[in-house]
């Protein structure tokens, strides 16, 4: 028997360059069709990859041919900056707040907007639905005037009632100003989410929920054993864009607060950014710190990764626990 | 003529500019503000005899090439872009085959598409060097041409200029100018401006200096009177949390400001104890609750654009502001003063730096090089000046003094002429006797956070310790920046020491005799 499955591999196996050019030729076409995404990819996510590691070694301006090697004395100097480790913190907290807050809010909205008994429900889907598509700068600039701290309408609720007696500003207290950002970025983003938990809900029998109803089953308990389960996987993806998407706020927070007051709203990526091309009133000139601002990148990134693949493995064990679960459900069944 | 604007806002150092989003909208429709302005007395501010008719261009007769001739012409835009449009229709129409191009931009996208355009070798005809790239850095990447080579006679063109317009190591860099300051950098940029319906109410005389408790108790009279409607003063408290401080401190006499340097010692002043009084006194007005609520959060834009709405008494800009406000707001009755004085029997003038301001530049590269040498040629002359004054007006003070005094100004172009003559004098400036000096600048990392956040922070409570410990830290974080910078320049060859930044004979309330290359 091993004599013979040895005799068949042998047998079986091309040689080398055999094996390797007669794939690739036997396969070309579809070679020359992933090409044209080869090559985007490289140009646009392999090699800014590759080449802000390499920045990240130098003191460079970002434009100017003179480009010193410092090795890793940007990393070591990033270490030791308060202001990257807040900026870190403060992109963590944002994501830590307004991903739940946001998926929680987007599910309710699609299970209200899901019963085909509310009338107008498509009319509420788009209402919800423009902020996600209205530019973010107009947003943030209108919001700005919306929660100014000066004749803005919630102020005058709030002065009109005696809840204070001088107006707050929203968005020039450290205090209010993380939150008063985390509400209206809810607000503008909660319309994706929902959009795709009604994809997921419309995945849901009917007959699941009937069944469950006429076995005495109440609202609650319909969700958590019927509607919860079935939408897990859908749950996972969902998490995985909206907190992917919930890093990516650089357009939001930089026309909104600017990341003030005093940095108190100052994100990732408008750390970078300030870093990278900022001006300053020191000396004759303002210097841009392309290297400096790379191996924030770098450092950023690499959390990101370690975040990505964790949140790979969590996803990995609940298939494996869901896979483990259905045979062992079917057995008892 | 193609005119593009964005909304420009102030230049950290030498052009300190900001407008509002409607004066931007402005720039864009300047069709005919030349002539407007030329006939029209908004205010009844028309002053004195006008030598000059605004806008009437009397331009050389060049001969330029025949074909047609496409310029493209880059600044920060302000009043600058209300001068270059009207110019810009006259050289048309003198020259039928030229297109002058003419673009506005604020100082972040200056700093951005300049910057690229260097790069990439798309840079305009004439233009501004972005902020983060310094002269001796455009010379020496050769991103720049020197004027010396386009226009006849440079050296004898030089010599129209004031002293302490062409200074080594600023517009000079190997024998050779590479940066044109068509405006003069004497411009007081810490106007007080006060809305008159607001003060009168509250019987305010600013007829002479207040003194810091004066100003202090009428912010607080105002803010009372307003009820909720309008406060003392407003501010841009996000984008220049320390222009306020630094101005009082600096006309009590820490010469250089707070976050300068003292000349005679080289050392910092941020720990000198008129400091500490200025940054305390901003806190006092702020819990007095005598700066408008938003002000921590407002860039300079913001608190300008809101200022003429009548929502606080006073704010402190410069000069730049007087045209738009005339011009756009018909029924907001405002004027200026100095600001107040810690004593006012004995104020010190604010220094500026040699080298001029609003320094063109020229692409080398440049397709039509006699039509620069044209355009700028004219504006080295008395002629070319007097109209820069008569439609710039206080915005941007002409370089030859006798231009302005020919020019057609408004009563209170002319005052805040008057108070740049009174108030502004040339300080020293390390790079103009050491040109290496630039290298030090080139390295220097800015101090995060800077004196601007710093207040900001004590203002909203994130800066914790006290007004004294804030400042001592800026003050250890600003010498090891100059030091470190030092140290990396000389590694780089650049022959500097931190004695370059020591001028013993220095004194603060007299013009420092600068190393002129005319």
């Amino acid at each position: 028997m091993t004599s013979t499955l040895s005799q068949l591999a042998t047998h079986s196996r091309p040689t080398v360059s055999q094996h390797l050019g007669g794939r690739l030729w036997s396969s070309r076409q579809s070679y020359l069709l992933i090409l044209p995404g080869v090559v985007l990819t490289v140009m646009f996510s392999i090699y800014p990859l590759v080449m802000s590691w390499y920045y990240s070694g130098l003191d460079w301006d970002g434009f100017s041919s003179r480009k010193y090697f410092v090795g890793l004395a940007n990393y070591k100097d990033l270490i030791a900056d308060g202001f990257f480790w807040r900026a870190f913190g403060r992109s963590a907290l944002f994501t830590v707040v307004a991903t739940p807050i946001e998926l929680a809010l987007a599910l309710l909205i699609a299970m209200v907007l899901n019963d085909r008994s509310l009338k107008l429900r498509s009319v509420y889907r788009a209402v919800i639905f423009i902020p996600v598509v209205t530019t973010t700068a107009i947003i943030s600039i209108v919001m700005s005037f919306i929660f100014s701290a000066f004749n803005s309408p919630p102020n005058q609720v709030l002065m009109d009632l005696g809840v204070v007696d001088r107006p707050i500003d929203f968005l020039g207290s450290p205090k209010t100003v993380l939150w008063t950002a985390i509400g209206i970025f809810v607000w503008k983003w909660v319309g994706q989410p929902m959009i795709y938990w009604l994809a997921g809900l419309q995945t849901v029998p009917t007959e699941l929920h009937e069944a469950a109803r006429v076995d005495g089953a109440g609202g609650w308990q319909r969700f958590r054993f019927i509607t919860l389960p079935l939408l897990k996987p859908f749950a996972i993806i969902i998490t995985l864009i909206v907190t992917a998407g919930n890093l990516q706020v650089f357009a939001f927070f930089q026309t909104l607060t600017g990341g003030g007051p005093y940095f108190a709203s100052e994100l990732m990526e408008l750390f970078i950014y300030r870093m990278a091309f900022g001006t300053s009133e020191a000396g004759a000139s303002s210097v841009q710190r392309l290297g400096y601002a790379s191996a924030a990148g770098v450092l950023f990134g690499v959390a990101l990764m370690i975040f990505g693949v964790v949140q790979t493995l969590m996803l990995r064990k609940i298939r494996r626990a869901q896979l483990q679960q259905s045979p062992s459900q079917q057995e008892q069944g | 003529m193609e005119i593009e604007s964005t909304n420009p806002t102030r230049h950290p150092k030498t052009h300190p500019r900001a407008v509002t989003r409607r004066r931007a909208l402005q720039i864009a429709g300047l069709g005919t503000l030349g002539a407007v302005a030329a006939c029209t007395n908004t205010t009844g501010m028309t002053n004195g005899p006008q030598h000059v008719t605004r806008g009437n261009f009397k331009l050389p007769d060049t001969k330029l090439p025949d074909r047609s001739i496409k310029f493209r012409l880059t600044d920060s835009g302000d009043q600058k872009a209300v001068f270059w449009k009207s110019f810009a229709k006259a050289y048309e129409k003198k020259h039928d085959n030229v297109q002058i191009s003419y673009k506005a931009l604020d100082w972040p996208d200056l700093d951005q598409s300049i910057t690229l355009g260097l790069r990439n070798g798309s840079v305009p005809d004439v233009f501004f060097l972005p902020t983060t790239v310094t002269n001796g850095q455009a010379v020496s990447e050769k991103w720049i041409g020197a004027w010396d080579d386009i226009i006849p006679n440079w050296a004898e063109v030089k010599k129209r200029f004031p002293d302490g317009t062409f200074v080594v190591g600023k517009t000079d860099f190997n024998g050779k100018t590479y940066a044109f300051p068509l405006t003069s950098a004497q411009r007081f940029n810490s106007l007080v401006f006060y809305n008159k319906q607001i003060t009168d109410r509250a019987d305010a005389d600013l007829s002479q200096p207040l003194g810091w408790d004066e100003y202090r108790q009428l912010l607080k009279k105002i803010t009372k009177q307003g009820d909720g409607k309008y406060y003392g003063t407003i501010m841009g408290l996000q984008q220049d949390g320390a222009g306020f401080s630094s101005v009082m401190a600096q006309m009590g006499g820490i010469g250089g400001g707070i976050g300068g340097i003292d000349w005679r010692t080289g050392e910092y002043n941020y720990t000198k104890p008129l400091s500490l009084e200025a940054v305390e006194y901003l806190l006092a007005i702020y819990a007095d609750g005598s700066i408008a609520p938003g002000s921590v959060s407002y860039k300079e834009a913001d608190a300008k654009g809101r200022f003429p709405q009548g929502q606080a008494g006073f704010l402190i800009q410069g000069p730049w502001n007087i045209s738009p406000w005339r011009d756009q707001n018909a029924d907001f009755t405002f004027d200026f003063t100095i600001p107040p004085q810690r004593d006012p029997k004995d104020i010190y003038p604010v220094g500026y730096a040699p080298g001029g301001s609003n320094q063109y530049v020229y692409n080398p590269h440049t397709k039509a090089p006699k039509m620069v040498a044209d355009i700028i040629s004219y504006m080295c002359t008395k002629a070319g000046q007097a109209q820069w004054a008569s439609i710039d007006g206080a915005a941007d003070p002409a370089a030859f003094p006798e231009a302005i005094e020919e020019a057609d100004l408004s009563s209170l172009d002319a005052k805040a002429m008057k108070i740049n003559s009174k108030y502004e004098v040339l300080a020293p400036e390390p790079s103009v006797r050491n040109p290496d000096v630039e290298k030090v600048y080139e390295v220097q990392k800015p101090l995060e956070p800077d004196f601007g956040d710093v207040c900001l922070g004590l203002l909203t409570g994130q800066v914790k310790g006290g007004v004294k410990k804030a400042l001592n830290d800026l003050q250890d974080r600003a010498n090891k920046a100059l030091d470190e910078a030092i140290a990396t320049a000389k590694k780089r060859g650049a022959d500097v020491s931190r004695d370059d930044w020591v001028f013993k004979d220095w004194d603060p309330k007299k013009p420092y005799d600068s190393t002129s290359t005319k």
